[in-house]
C-alpha cells in the first residue's frame, strides 16, 4: 500500500501542537508525516517550543522538498499571504489541503477567520475544546499529548505542589486571557502555608514542563474564560488534580469526541469569585486531591492515549484520500 | 492652505469652503486635545488633567480617527490615544463618511450630544471616525472583503485601538469598515442605522457582524431575522420613498424637514434603546428565565451571585448519535431550561422573542455560543 505523505505547516510553533500530531501519525499510523513552522516565537519564548520541528528560514531546501512531495498539506491556524504563496507554488497539482483552527475568532493575534487567497481547503477542522462554538461546522479533532499517563499520589506528609504555567500574560480577549489577579493573590497568600509549594513556571520547554508537572499534585490552567487548554490535558496525563473553569459546552465537546459517555472529565472548577475559598478548602483536604489525581489518571488511560486520539486525524485523511 | 488659496476656494466653491473649514476645525481640535481615561485606576495626575479638561471642554464630538481605502487595503489614521467614559459602557464610535456635512457638522450630533439627560449622548461618550469612502462603481461593491488580508496588512487593526469602545454606530453603511472594526475587539457591539435599500442590500454580506439593526417598517427585513436585535419604526408625515438611496440621513436638499423628521420619528429613541440595551449592567444583572418547564430552581440565588455564569441551561442530548461538529450536536439538543443574564437579554431581545414565538431556541443557543456566552448546566 502506498504511504501517503502528510505535511503539517504552521506560522509559529503553536505551543508544539502540530509537531505532536505529526509525531503521533508517524508512531501509530501508516501515514508518513513531517512538520515545519515559518517563524519561531519572538523574545524569551524563542526556541522553547521549536526545538523538535523544522524552521523554514534555516532549512529552506528541505522544507521545499517536503512541500513538493506532500499528498496532504495540513495547515494550522493560518498562513500569511507570502507563506501561502510558497506552499501554493511548490505543492503538487493534486495535493489536498486541510485546515485546522487552534486559536479562535476575534482574538489576537488573528482576530478574524482565515481566508486564504489561493488555497481551497478540502476539509476544515477545529480543536475540540472551547473553539468549536466559533467554528460550528468544522470537524472536531483533539490536541495530542504524546507522554504516557502517570501519577504521583500526594501522601499525608508531603508539601502539596501546585503548578501554574501561563503561556502568556495578554489580556483583553474573550478566550485568550490566562491571567487572573484574583487567583494570583489567592495563590500568593496560600503559598505562605507550610503545606503548600507554589511553582510558577515560565519559559520551560514542553518536555521540561511535563517533567516538572509529573512531580506536582495540582495544575492550574486558567479560570477566567470558561475554556480549558492543552495544559489541562497535559495535567490529566501527569496525574495532577486539574483546576480550571471550563464551561459545560467546552467539557461536553471534548467528552463527546473522546467517547466518554459519562461526560465527567475530572476538572475541579473554580472561578474568580470563589477561588480563594475553594483553594483553601481543597488544600486542607488531601483525600480530595488524591481522588482527583486518581480520576485524572484513569481518564487519561481510557481516553487520552495518542494511539486512540490520532484516529480522528487518520479518519479525515482517509476520507480525503478516498476522494482522490 | 495659504490665505490666497483659501480666498480662491471661497470664490470658486463657497459651500465646500465652509464645509471643509468646519471639518478641519473639528479635526484640529481633536488632534490637540489630550484625552484622559477616567476609570477606577486613574492616577492623581490624570484626575488633575480631567479637571483641567472640564474648564476648556467643548460640545463638539471628538474625531479620533480617519479611515481611507486604497486597493484592497484599509488605512487608519488614529489621532486619540484613549477614550473617555469607557468604563460606563456607553462609549460610542460613529463611523461617518467624511463628506457628509449633515452627520459630521453641527446639526445631527450637536442635537444628540445636547441631550444631557442621557449619558450615552454626552460629549465624552460619542466619538467619530471619518471615512473616505471608496468608489463603488468597480463592480466589487457587493463582494465580501477578505478580512484576514485586511488585518494582515493593517497593524492598527491588530493593535486593539478600539478596545475602550462599547458601541460602533454606522449610518447607511456602504463599506465594510464597521464590520472590520467590530472584528478588532471581542466586546464591540455594532449598531447599523439604515434607511436605504442599497445599504440594506450591501449589509446582507455582513449580517453576522450586525448586533443591532435600526430601520423602518417599509423595508423587507426577512433576511435579517437572525440579527439579535432589530428596532423598527413607522415613518409619519414624511414623503418617504424606500427605493431612494439614503434620503433621510443625507438630507442635503430637504434638510429642515428631514431633521425634524429625524428628531420626531423616533430615530433617537431607537438609538437610545440600542445604547441602553448594549451597555454593561452592573448592580443586579440577574439570570432571567428565557424558557422554563419548571418553576423551581432552588439554587438560583447562589447562581445569580456567581457572575462568571452568563447563562444556565438544562438539556437532553441524543446519546445514540455521534457528533463530529458543533452544529450537529446543538441541533440535536432538547432544551429544557434556559436562563440568560439581564444584559444578554437586552442584547438578544429579538432573537429571544422570536425563539419564544416559534418554540425553537436552537438559533439563540448557536448565536450565544458563537458570542462566547458562558453556560452552566443545571
Amino acid at each position: 500500500m502506498r504511504k501517503y505523505k502528510i505535511l503539517h505547516v504552521a506560522p509559529t510553533p503553536l505551543v508544539d501542537s502540530p509537531r505532536k500530531i505529526s509525531d503521533a501519525i508517524n508512531m501509530y499510523t501508516d501515514f508518513e508525516s513531517s512538520s515545519f513552522i515559518f517563524n519561531d516565537y519572538p523574545g524569551s519564548l524563542r526556541g522553547v517550543f521549536s526545538s523538535n520541528t523544522l524552521l523554514y528560514s534555516t532549512k529552506k531546501e528541505l522544507v521545499i522538498s517536503l512541500i513538493e512531495s506532500a499528498d496532504i498539506i495540513h495547515i494550522h491556524n493560518f498562513l500569511y499571504p507570502e507563506q501561502e504563496d510558497i506552499i501554493f507554488e511548490h505543492s503538487k497539482d493534486d495535493v489536498k489541503y486541510i485546515y485546522q483552527v487552534h486559536s479562535p475568532l476575534r482574538e489576537g493575534p488573528n482576530f478574524v477567520n482565515y481566508q486564504p487567497n489561493k488555497i481551497e481547503f478540502d476539509k476544515k477542522c477545529v480543536v475540540a475544546q472551547y473553539h468549536p462554538r466559533m467554528y460550528p461546522d468544522y470537524d472536531w479533532v483533539p490536541n495530542i499529548i504524546l507522554e504516557k499517563p502517570t501519577i504521583n499520589f500526594i501522601d499525608d506528609t508531603q508539601q502539596i505542589r501546585v503548578l501554574f504555567s501561563p503561556a502568556h500574560k495578554r489580556t483583553g480577549g474573550r478566550w485568550n486571557d490566562k491571567y487572573s489577579s484574583t487567583m494570583m493573590d489567592a495563590l500568593n497568600s496560600l503559598s505562605k502555608l507550610d503545606r503548600v509549594e507554589l511553582l510558577i513556571a515560565e519559559n520551560y520547554t514542553p518536555h521540561e514542563l511535563f517533567q516538572l508537572r509529573k512531580s506536582c499534585h495540582i495544575s492550574i490552567d486558567e479560570i477566567v474564560t470558561g475554556a480549558f487548554h492543552q495544559i489541562s490535558l497535559e495535567a490529566l496525563i501527569a496525574g495532577n488534580m486539574v483546576i480550571n473553569n471550563a464551561d459545560v459546552f467546552s467539557q461536553m465537546v471534548f467528552d463527546l469526541l473522546v467517547g466518554n459517555e459519562k461526560r465527567n472529565i475530572p476538572f475541579f472548577r473554580v472561578n474568580e469569585f470563589n477561588v480563594k475559598d475553594q483553594l483553601l478548602q481543597l488544600l486542607m483536604d488531601r483525600e480530595l486531591i488524591q481522588t482527583y489525581q486518581k480520576r485524572s489518571y484513569e481518564y487519561s488511560q481510557k481516553y487520552l492515549r495518542p494511539q486512540n486520539l490520532i484516529k480522528h486525524y487518520t479518519k479525515i485523511y482517509e476520507d480525503i484520500i478516498d476522494a482522490f | 492652505m495659504s490665505t490666497k488659496a483659501k480666498f480662491k476656494k471661497l470664490k470658486r466653491d463657497p459651500k465646500a469652503f465652509f464645509r471643509d473649514s468646519k471639518l478641519f476645525s473639528i479635526l484640529n481640535e481633536s488632534k490637540k486635545t489630550e484625552s484622559v481615561v477616567i476609570n477606577n485606576k486613574e492616577s492623581k495626575k490624570s484626575k488633575l488633567a480631567v479637571s483641567k479638561n472640564k474648564v476648556s471642554k467643548k460640545v463638539e464630538p471628538s474625531v479620533i480617527a480617519k479611515i481611507s481605502h486604497t486597493d484592497n487595503n484599509f488605512l487608519i489614521d488614529y489621532y486619540a490615544k484613549k477614550v473617555i467614559n469607557s468604563f460606563l459602557g456607553f462609549s460610542t464610535l460613529c463611523v461617518v463618511p467624511n463628506n457628509n456635512d449633515y452627520l459630521i457638522n453641527q446639526r445631527f450630533f450637536n442635537k444628540v450630544i445636547k441631550d444631557k439627560n442621557f449619558i450615552a449622548f454626552r460629549e465624552k461618550s460619542v466619538y467619530f471616525i471619518l471615512e473616505e469612502l471608496k468608489a463603488h462603481n468597480s463592480g466589487s461593491f457587493h463582494q465580501k472583503s477578505n478580512f484576514f488580508n485586511l488585518f494582515v496588512k493593517n497593524k492598527e487593526l491588530r493593535s486593539n485601538l478600539f478596545k475602550d469602545f462599547r458601541n460602533i454606530v454606522v449610518f447607511n453603511p456602504t463599506s465594510e469598515s464597521f464590520a472590520v472594526i467590530r472584528q478588532s475587539s471581542p466586546f464591540l457591539v455594532s449598531i447599523c442605522v439604515v434607511d436605504s435599500q442599497s445599504s440594506l442590500d450591501f449589509l446582507k454580506n455582513y449580517m453576522e457582524h450586525i448586533d443591532v439593526l435600526i430601520s423602518y417598517d417599509h423595508f423587507d427585513l426577512t433576511a435579517f431575522r437572525n440579527i439579535p436585535r432589530i428596532l423598527t419604526r413607522k415613518i409619519h408625515n414624511f414623503n418617504f420613498n424606500p427605493s431612494e438611496s439614503a434620503n433621510i440621513l443625507y438630507p442635503y436638499k430637504n434638510a429642515y424637514k428631514s431633521i425634524k423628521n429625524l428628531y420626531d420619528n423616533d430615530l433617537f429613541e431607537m438609538l437610545k434603546t440600542a445604547l441602553v440595551d448594549s451597555s454593561y449592567k452592573r448592580d443586579c444583572n440577574l439570570l432571567l428565565p428565557i424558557f422554563c418547564t419548571t418553576n423551581n430552581l432552588n439554587e438560583i440565588d447562589l447562581l445569580n451571585n456567581d457572575h462568571t455564569i452568563q447563562g444556565l441551561i438544562k438539556f437532553k442530548l441524543n446519546e445514540s448519535a455521534t457528533y463530529n461538529n458543533l452544529n450537529t450536536m446543538v441541533e440535536s439538543i432538547e432544551i429544557q431550561e434556559l436562563y440568560l443574564r439581564d444584559n444578554l437579554y437586552c442584547l438578544y431581545k429579538d432573537l429571544i422573542l422570536s425563539a419564544q414565538k416559534s418554540d425553537n431556541y436552537i438559533p439563540l443557543l448557536k448565536k450565544t455560543l458563537l458570542d462566547g456566552v458562558y453556560y452552566e448546566k443545571i
